[in-house]
């Protein structure tokens, strides 16, 4: 796909750029720190793979642009994966495969792609305020199923949440029903921007 | 394994342990298109379920012959390359029939998830092949059922900031409560 193409897909719908990261929001948000965790990956990954594509895209053709885009975001996902694993070991298994998936994740991905085309600048802000949206995402997210769902923060238990507890937000369900519900905010958000 | 239990891990990738609505993995990729024809959504679910069962059959022998020792740090690089490559030449099959695929499809995250998983959780080769066709199949019984959900959705009726993503992930989590009960 041309750069062009890339470009007015990511920026025709930008509820969709959201969308494209549901894997790891979606997963990682059982728990309040592995929401905080993961947010901070994924913002690490696309941040860091956005400056490389974008120092990289004068010297790579148009063809190799999404192959090396996957490349260079796998290799910052290992290094992620590693880094949470070595330091973070609980949130490292909370979180699973999800931080290495976020090597093939479209939003990451593409960003990386379309960043080739412009100013180390631009890129980095573009990556920067994308991935801000995502965590706030994800920690919105994070916070409402851990607390609603299961009654604790970060783990420690809330009493008065007792009886107040939603357990289906604490299931796979309930991570799409509140996604849906975050999304839709956003939407109204952007489009009031308009 | 006998062949019984790898029919029944195949059939639980599927239903019970469905890779989209209970791993989340490829769910970008389901939801991104929706409106498009059921033969277009057949030949997706094709491409998606071919694509990661070649990859688990090249990632699998990679992990237990190549990739051992100080290797093992480089998995998740050398399996996102497979991946692509086998989606790229996948899509290249695909493409004589006259069909394309978007982005958000080739770069299915539930590719990677099912090497990676398959490996995680110490699978045999042929356990992780029928994993693979269980994840393929469950992508394309997903793709059907939201395909025929949105198909009944009037988007006049639904408020305009639930219009497009927000109103497909609502039916996305109505469907996933259904797929719950297996």
């Amino acid at each position: 796909m041309e750069n062009n193409n890339l470009k007015a897909f990511l920026s025709n719908n930008p509820v969709m750029i959201l969308f494209l990261a549901a894997c790891p929001a979606l997963a990682a948000t059982t728990n309040v720190v592995a929401g905080l965790v993961m947010a901070a990956a994924v913002f690490c990954i696309l941040v860091l793979s956005s400056l490389v594509m974008a120092l990289l895209g004068k010297v790579s053709s148009s063809y190799v642009r999404l192959p090396l885009a996957v490349v260079v975001t796998a290799g910052f996902a290992s290094m992620a994966n590693m880094l949470i694993a070595a330091f973070v070991p609980n949130a490292s298994s909370m979180l699973g495969v999800y931080v290495a998936v976020c090597a093939m994740n479209a939003m990451i991905v593409l960003k990386g792609a379309v960043a080739s085309d412009g100013g180390v600048g631009e890129s980095l802000k573009s990556a920067v305020v994308s991935g801000l949206e995502f965590a706030l995402l994800v920690v919105v997210m994070a916070i409402v199923r851990e607390v609603l769902g299961l009654g604790t923060f970060a783990g420690m238990k809330l009493s008065f949440m007792s009886t107040l507890v939603v357990p289906v937000l604490a299931k796979t369900s309930g991570s799409f029903i509140v996604f849906s519900i975050l999304l839709a905010v956003s939407n109204c958000f952007k489009k009031e921007a308009k | 394994m006998t062949f019984k239990e790898l029919i029944a891990v195949m059939f639980a990738c599927v239903l019970a342990n469905n890779f989209v609505l209970s791993n989340f993995m490829g769910i970008e990729s389901v939801g991104s298109d929706i409106s498009k024809s059921w033969r277009s959504m057949a030949f997706r679910g094709l491409y998606v379920t071919l694509a990661v069962v070649a990859s688990c059959a090249i990632t699998w022998p990679l992990d237990a012959y190549v990739l051992v020792g100080a290797a093992a740090s480089l998995r998740i690089l050398v399996f996102a390359v497979v991946v692509m490559a086998v989606s790229a030449a996948a899509g290249l099959l695909f493409k004589k029939d006259g069909s394309s695929f978007d982005l958000p499809v080739m770069l299915n995250s539930a590719v990677l998830g099912a090497c990676l998983l398959n490996v995680s959780n110490g699978y045999t080769f042929l356990a992780g092949l029928f994993c693979a066709l269980g994840v393929g199949l469950g992508y394309m019984l997903v793709t059907f059922i939201m395909a025929g959900v949105m198909g009944r959705i009037n988007m006049k009726n639904v408020p305009k900031a639930w219009r497009g993503v927000p109103i497909t992930v609502a039916a996305i989590a109505i469907v996933s409560m259904v797929l719950a009960a297996f």
